[in-house]
């Protein structure tokens, strides 16, 4: 033991007494690492704000969405829609004419603009064909004893039923006006919000052994999938597909854990929800307008909160939960026209704003595993359970009788950390 | 730590007037805190990694280290203390992530018999060998055994905060000691008999 100890002390007074020469070519070296750190540090300084701006933008959009949509009933695409209902029914035209001359401050409101536009026009009641005598009758015989046990009203029975008609045709039109929102564009929103290129190509060998603590990663995250439709039918595929795509905040507060969060646009087909909307019109007989409305994407804004743990080497397990917001819902609409003369399709078309059959929020549990692949880049696998069934704005269903789940492949690249 | 001997030894000079400097990123005053830790620090680089090229990279990763924790650390923990600390524990963070690497490396290398330890005159050795056949000697070792030997011999470190360093046992940590110190006995007894035979 004491030669040991005789061996150890020489040696360290033998290395205690050697000088070895500075080389300027190292500090050379130090000095474009000090000058890259210190650039790392400004560009933390730029991101920070830059990814704080564009989640308070996504939070605005959002807001802004939600106010679009409530106020979505006057849109342009309405009065089109009124337009158009006046332009084959003459017979309506002077019947709201009619209506509006002797029109009380209580009765249901038009919209404006065509009401005002086509009453300008001066009297087209000359040109106007013969009137459905057998329909107005009928729904007369209906519709006037029960607004007339309900109010009282002046004028004669003609004009009264006229009355009540034209009351009828607005409320078709404000049914289905909801159906006529292709203009709307709230498409544009995920687009804009998200697209943000790769800025940086620096990589540090995240997670992997002996990493530093208290480091903070930005990236990009996609994550295609698969998911059960909805309503399972017959011939319809079971599955549908599925996207998140979006920025990606990780914090590592210790060698093992991270806490990840982000800002994913997700998109989910394969809902195969129908809904049809039926409006009547008066022409030259009577005519019957329906639209099946067929669900086709959702499209959500999901914030996940994930604890990823490195369970060995560069295997991670990840648990967490998420929730997400309806930013809208596209459709296939098919409209159908029902004549005297018989039905005529009218075709097919895609359209938007049909949230309103659909849940506002989604939270989920979500679970998986990923490999870390060196370079900032892993890859992996994601099972997202969606806690309620968000077809079901009525809430009277229990979610387990609807999937909502999604199987998600994961890539995940780290664009800067600091 | 234990204690290290009580012989001469290089010194580093710094002030603290030149560390404010450096906190204040005066890039003038981080040369000079450069050159001044440079020979103590590049020493221990050196005694731990084999490849030069790769020691002056660990060096300067170990730097930048010092200057951007400069305002943590505590005006009661000498700087040379501090700061050879963080070296090797920078030395230790390269170590880990080049393990399997090295470990390769290990598997390939042909060991020498090491069971019987020949026997040397320190005296003689320390007149005779220079700090560079020290050093020399001690890169000779396989690395996992000259980290140990380093940590324990030279720079104080216990087994048990060997082992956990280095994630081996205790056992393991103090078989690598006994490992090297054998294994640099029979290299310096070598030397030594060369040395004479050229005489």
């Amino acid at each position: 033991m004491n030669t040991d100890n005789e061996l150890d002390d020489l040696l360290r007074q033998k290395l205690a007494q050697r000088e070895i020469p500075f080389e300027q070519a190292h500090w050379e070296a130090a000095e474009s690492l000090i000058e890259a750190a210190r650039r790392r540090r400004r560009r933390r300084w730029f991101f920070l704000p830059l990814f704080l701006t564009e989640v308070v933008a996504a939070c605005g959009l959002l807001y802004w969405a939600g106010l679009e949509l409530g106020s979505a009933d006057g849109s342009p695409a309405a009065r089109e829609w009124a337009t158009s209902v006046m332009e084959i029914c003459p017979d309506t035209e002077t019947a709201v004419s009619q209506w509006q001359a002797g029109s009380d401050s209580d009765q249901p409101q038009a919209p404006d603009s065509p009401r005002q536009k086509r009453t300008s026009r001066g009297n087209h009641s000359a040109q106007a064909g013969p009137k459905p005598q057998r329909e107005i009758s009928r729904r007369a015989n209906t519709a006037v004893p029960a607004a007339m046990s309900q109010t009282t009203v002046t004028g004669s029975e003609d004009s009264l039923t006229r009355r009540i008609l034209t009351e009828e045709i607005y409320r078709q039109i404000a049914s289905t006006r909801v159906s006529l929102r292709e203009t709307f564009p709230v498409h544009t929103l995920p687009v804009r919000a998200y697209v943000w290129g790769p800025l940086s190509a620096t990589h540090p060998e995240a997670g992997a052994v002996g990493a530093e603590t208290r480091r903070h990663y930005l990236g990009l995250v996609i994550s295609p999938g698969l998911a059960p439709v909805w309503n399972p039918s017959e011939g319809i595929a079971p599955v549908g597909t599925t996207v998140a795509a979006g920025l990606r905040y990780a914090v590592q507060v210790t060698p093992r854990l991270r806490f990840s969060t982000g800002l994913l646009y997700s998109s989910r087909a394969g809902l195969n929800l129908d809904t049809t909307y039926t409006g009547t019109s008066f022409g030259f007989g009577f005519e019957t307008r329906s639209f099946t409305v067929s669900p086709q994407r959702l499209h959500q804004l999901e914030v996940p909160l994930m604890a990823e743990l490195r369970v060995y080497n560069r295997h991670y397990a990840i648990a967490g939960i998420s929730v997400a917001r309806l930013l809208d819902v596209s459709a296939q609409v098919r409209e159908q026209r029902e004549t005297s003369f018989g039905v005529q399709p009218q075709g097919y078309r895609t359209a938007w704003g049909y949230r309103q059959g659909f849940r506002t929020w989604d939270p989920g549990m979500t679970v998986g595993y990923a490999y870390y692949l060196g370079r900032g880049l892993r890859v992996g696998m994601l099972t997202r359970i969606g806690l309620q069934d968000i077809a079901d704005p009525a809430y009277h269903q229990r979610a387990t009788q609807t999937p909502n789940t999604q199987f998600r492949l994961l890539l995940e690249y780290d664009l800067i950390h600091f | 730590m234990a204690g290290s001997a009580g012989v001469f030894k290089k010194v580093m000079h710094v002030e603290t007037r030149l560390l404010e400097a450096c906190i204040r990123e005066d890039r003038l005053a981080q040369s000079e805190l450069y050159r001044r830790c440079y020979s103590v620090l590049m020493g221990v680089c050196r005694r731990y990694i084999h490849d030069p090229d790769e020691a002056v990279s660990v060096l300067n990763a170990g730097f930048l280290k010092i200057l951007s924790n400069l305002r943590k650390k505590r005006p009661e923990v000498p700087f040379e203390v501090w700061s050879k600390k963080i070296m090797i524990n920078t030395v230790i963070d390269n170590f880990r992530r080049e393990r399997r690497h090295r470990e390769t490396m290990v598997a390939m290398e042909s060991f020498p018999d090491n069971t019987t330890s020949a026997p040397t005159d320190l005296n003689e050795a320390a007149q005779r060998l220079d700090a560079e056949a020290i050093e020399a000697a001690i890169r000779t070792l396989p690395p996992v055994s000259r980290e140990v030997f380093n940590l324990f011999a030279i720079d104080g470190y216990a087994h048990s905060e060997i082992a956990q360093m280095l994630g081996m046992s205790e056992g393991t940590s103090k078989w690598h000691v006994n490992f090297a110190r054998t294994r640099l006995r029979n290299l310096l007894a070598h030397w030594l008999e060369e040395d004479r035979c050229k005489v």
